[in-house]
């Protein structure tokens, strides 16, 4: 397997203290990854640092075997990188910065250099595609959440990128709009794309990845393991704050049992 | 503080669209440096928040409340030259999109409040607020600063409104734009500002940087070690002409013409000395106003529209070479 | 989880002061920000409208507007003002938007400026034949003139910037004026209106919630805090939403300079406006 990514000894410092600690995993092309924890754990600051956004305070972090530093990353490789690696923010509105919408598809390939016929005609394809064409010429903040959230994830795929990179995806999407993402995250993930979604769903982690990772409160990394093993490991999800315990009644049953944010019921004990 | 269009005559509107261009080009420039590739949206936002800070009322003592300009509060956060971009930005926003102040007069409105704000505001804040000053002090200092700011602003828009009557009137002696001469203009503009809009300039400007200096200093703008040199410089050139300024005014103040305006800044701005006579065109002697007898008004249409038709032709041609 | 007692209090039961006023600057500060809202809105309904202006090229109807404003900036004459005020109501009528629009975003600056010349009609300002009057106090005639002109000027130019935001959709707007200024700057303008959209929203968020929790008149040095907190807050979101704006953008391949989609051609319609607006302007000279 090609392996895109190599994260070695990974810390990571904002001015306030540390949020991510001596991480370690490698992602091979083709696979589906969930990074799972609970808020501030420091998901968002990994998907950055893969992202070329931010860099590793120490440690490595490497794309396709060549390093990715502030130093590295220009010219040639930082354009390739780009159009390799696709990142969608979790708030829609600050990755919609074009006056349509239109326009937001055709700013990623034409920022990379491809020709406006070309960009254009992704920006159309892609529109059909989603059944996203009504909204063509709309601006971006006339848009409802749901439709902001297509429309962001429509202009990361037009630069075709064949590493997903998703912050929160089903954040604040209604169960319609989730149903439409997890297709088609399906629909890429039988393309070969490689898919590394940061989430504290643990519904979405169980029907779409293979593989999880668990960062806890103290921003190391907790797992990494096949998302079936890591999803049965409920002192691990509790420890990493990713569920709680709480009582309540089905019927005429009180019972206790372990609960997600967004996910139905694990098994009654 | 807005000037809406129709106030200043277009020689005057032409000279601040001359100067502010380069100030918005050098400030751009010096944004860009000290943003690094953050300016872009940074410019934006602040800008984003200069209009969201100008929309909100601020209770004052009595009951009443008012509104805010913003410059100081966007330059102490900002830094001065990224204020004037966003501050400009802003402006040209207000005015494309809603109206408040023309699209004539935006560069004289940008030279107001932007420049005028954010440079005074920026300035007099950070030689007040020297060293590590305890919070009385901060508070004193930003509201000093927004106090005297906006009412240097305020003070240039009386003194762009006065001379209208001077620059531009009619044959008979009639002003064409704001009417009102410098006497009447710089009280009226004067008085309510130094007891109204600057208290409350100075109240919301302190309030919003002292809290944030609370919360969050890091908000705030932290410019390099050396960054106050440029303004003593210029304090110092200003200490030594001060003394040949106030020998050149010998008229009282308020009643400038445009031979005082020439001995107290020294020279006249070429395009106000072109249209300070009695006509406000801009191109006084191409007028074709010789042109008389029953075809006169026949023949100076159809020089226009020869004119016009040259112009399409101008724009078709250069709509070619673009394209290619 | 144990709620306190004083959660269990009867329905119906109102036990805070009564009498008291809703708090006016929230209330103002509220009206304000739906306005400001409202305004975005409806402008680009009418802008959507398939009138004449609306269909012009940006960059052309920009243009054509800059001229007709130098037009009325320069003319000395009140019978070439009345003549564009006349093409305004044509234009507005063609373009579907009609002539009330137009003059309800002019009309507060309208009485603004009425009452402000108000004062030049006066023989202590503008002395001249006296009309009527009395005391000392009279209107000249020459005052009237200045008066009436000046006002007459205001009108056409608010008019004319009026019937150019009422007629081109912010997207048409933006893509314009990026072939005619720096695109740096149009970038910029853009992303400031986007953004200010989304400040509003919080800033009235933030008074909503206010609004909900106060009940009587709070202490004006209250209101100030009240006030200094939401800007801090807001200014706090305007620089973090410019951090990931900036790395929403550097991750789709911005690399300092935006590329910007190359521009159509011009069509016969906006050379027909160019040359009828260049064909205004020519005439204000001489008149």
């Amino acid at each position: 397997m090609e392996e895109i990514y190599r994260v070695e000894a990974v810390s990571f410092e904002y001015g306030g203290g540390p949020a991510l600690r001596e991480l370690s995993f490698s992602v091979d092309k083709g696979e589906c990854l969930a990074i799972l924890g609970a808020n501030g754990s420091g998901k968002s600051t990994l998907l950055k640092l893969l992202n070329g956004l931010l860099f590793p305070t120490s440690g490595m972090i490497s794309f396709t075997g060549k390093p990715l530093g502030e130093e590295a990353l220009k010219g040639e490789f930082l354009r390739c990188f780009r159009e390799r690696v696709g990142f969608v923010f979790p708030e829609p509105d600050v990755q919609l910065f074009c006056p349509t919408v239109s326009d937001e598809l055709a700013f990623g390939p034409l920022q990379l250099g491809l020709r406006y016929e070309e960009a254009e005609k992704r920006a159309g394809e892609l529109l059909k595609m989603l059944g996203l064409e009504a909204l063509k010429a709309r601006t971006p903040y006339s848009l409802s959440g749901g439709e902001k959230k297509k429309v962001a994830i429509a202009s990361v795929l037009a630069i075709n990128p064949e590493v997903l990179l998703l912050d929160e995806p089903t954040n604040g999407l209604d169960p319609r709009t989730q149903v439409w993402l997890l297709e088609l995250l399906r629909e890429l993930k039988k393309l070969k794309k490689t898919i590394i979604i940061a989430t504290h769903d643990l519904s979405l982690a169980e029907d779409l990845s293979d593989r999880a990772i668990i960062l806890d409160e103290s921003h190391r990394l907790a797992a990494d393991s096949t998302t079936a093993k890591a999803l049965r490991d409920k002192e691990l999800l509790l420890s990493a704050n990713i569920i709680h315990e709480h009582s309540h009644r089905h019927g005429e049953l009180t019972h206790r049992h372990s609960h997600g944010p967004y996910s139905t019921h694990d098994e009654h004990d | 503080m807005h000037i809406p269009d129709g106030y200043l005559s277009p020689g005057t509107c032409a000279v601040f669209y001359a100067a502010m261009a380069p100030v918005w080009y050098y400030a751009s420039k010096r944004a860009e440096r000290t943003l690094k590739l953050r300016q872009l949206p940074l410019l934006g936002l602040g800008a984003a928040f200069a209009f969201v800070i100008m929309l909100f009322n601020i209770p004052i003592p009595g009951g009443s409340s008012g509104h805010m300009a913003g410059g100081a509060i966007v330059a102490i956060a900002l830094g001065p030259w990224a204020a004037i971009v966003a501050l400009s930005l802003t402006l040209a926003l207000q005015a494309f999109l809603f109206g408040d102040g023309g699209l004539t007069t935006l560069a004289a409105n940008c030279f107001n409040m932007a420049v005028i704000m954010s440079i005074s505001g920026y300035y007099i804040y950070r030689v007040l607020a020297f060293g590590a000053p305890g919070p009385g002090r901060r508070f004193l200092a930003a509201a000093a600063a927004a106090y005297i700011a906006v009412n240097l602003a305020a003070l240039a828009v009386a003194a762009e409104l006065g001379v209208q009557p001077g620059l531009a009137h009619g044959p008979d002696g009639r002003p064409l734009y704001a009417p009102y001469p410098l006497s009447i203009a710089v009280p009226a503009m004067m008085l309510p500002h130094l007891l109204f809009f600057g208290p409350i300039e100075a109240f919301g400007t302190a309030l919003v940087v002292s809290y944030i200096y609370r919360m969050n200093q890091g908000l705030l703008y932290e410019g390099g070690k050396g960054s106050l040199r440029p303004l003593f410089t210029a304090l110092a050139i200003l200490i030594v002409l001060t003394p040949l300024g106030l020998l050149a005014t010998g008229t009282p103040w308020g009643e400038w013409g445009i031979d005082e305006l020439r001995g107290l800044i020294g020279y006249v701005p070429e395009g106000m000395e072109r249209y300070g006579g009695g006509r406000a065109g801009l191109f006084p002697g191409y007028s074709l106003r010789g042109v008389e007898g029953p075809y006169g008004a026949a023949i100076y249409a159809l020089a226009a529209f020869l004119g016009s038709v040259l112009v399409v032709a101008a724009v078709y041609i250069w709509g070619r070479l673009w394209k290619s | 989880m144990k709620l306190p007692e004083w959660f269990k209090k009867k329905d119906g039961e109102c036990q805070s002061g009564r009498g008291i006023k809703p708090h006016g600057f929230i209330e103002r500060n509220l009206a304000r920000f739906a306005s400001i809202i409202k305004e975005v809105f409806t402008t680009e309904e009418y802008a959507s409208r398939g009138g004449l202006l609306q269909r012009l090229d940006g960059r052309a109807k920009l243009t054509g507007f800059f001229l007709l404003l130098a037009a009325g900036a320069m003319t000395g004459s009140a019978l070439f003002l009345f003549g564009v005020l006349v093409v305004i109501a044509v234009l507005a009528s063609v373009s579907r938007v009609g002539i009330a629009p137009v003059a309800k975003r002019v009309f507060p600056s309208l009485v603004f400026t009425f009452f402000l010349v108000l004062p030049v009609t006066v023989n202590a300002v503008t002395p001249g034949k006296e009309l009527f009057g009395y005391n000392g106090f009279a209107v000249t005639r020459e005052g009237l003139l200045t008066g009436g002109f000046f006002l007459l000027r205001v009108v056409v130019m608010l008019s004319l910037t009026a019937l150019l935001a009422l007629t081109t959709r912010q997207s048409d707007f933006f893509k314009g004026l990026g072939r005619l200024i720096p695109a740096f700057f149009v970038t910029a303008l853009f992303f400031t209106f986007r953004y200010a959209v989304i400040l509003i929203k919080t800033a009235e968020d933030a008074t909503m919630a206010r609004k909900s929790r106060s009940i009587g008149r709070a202490g004006v040095t209250e209101s100030q805090s009240w006030f200094a907190s939401r800007a801090a807050l807001i200014l706090k979101r305007s620089f973090s939403m410019a951090d990931e704006v900036n790395m929403a953008m550097i991750s789709r391949g911005f690399a300092g300079k935006v590329r910007t989609p190359p521009a159509g051609a011009l069509g016969a319609r906006d050379y027909l406006w160019i040359g009828f607006s260049s064909f205004v302007l020519f005439l204000s000279i001489g008149t």
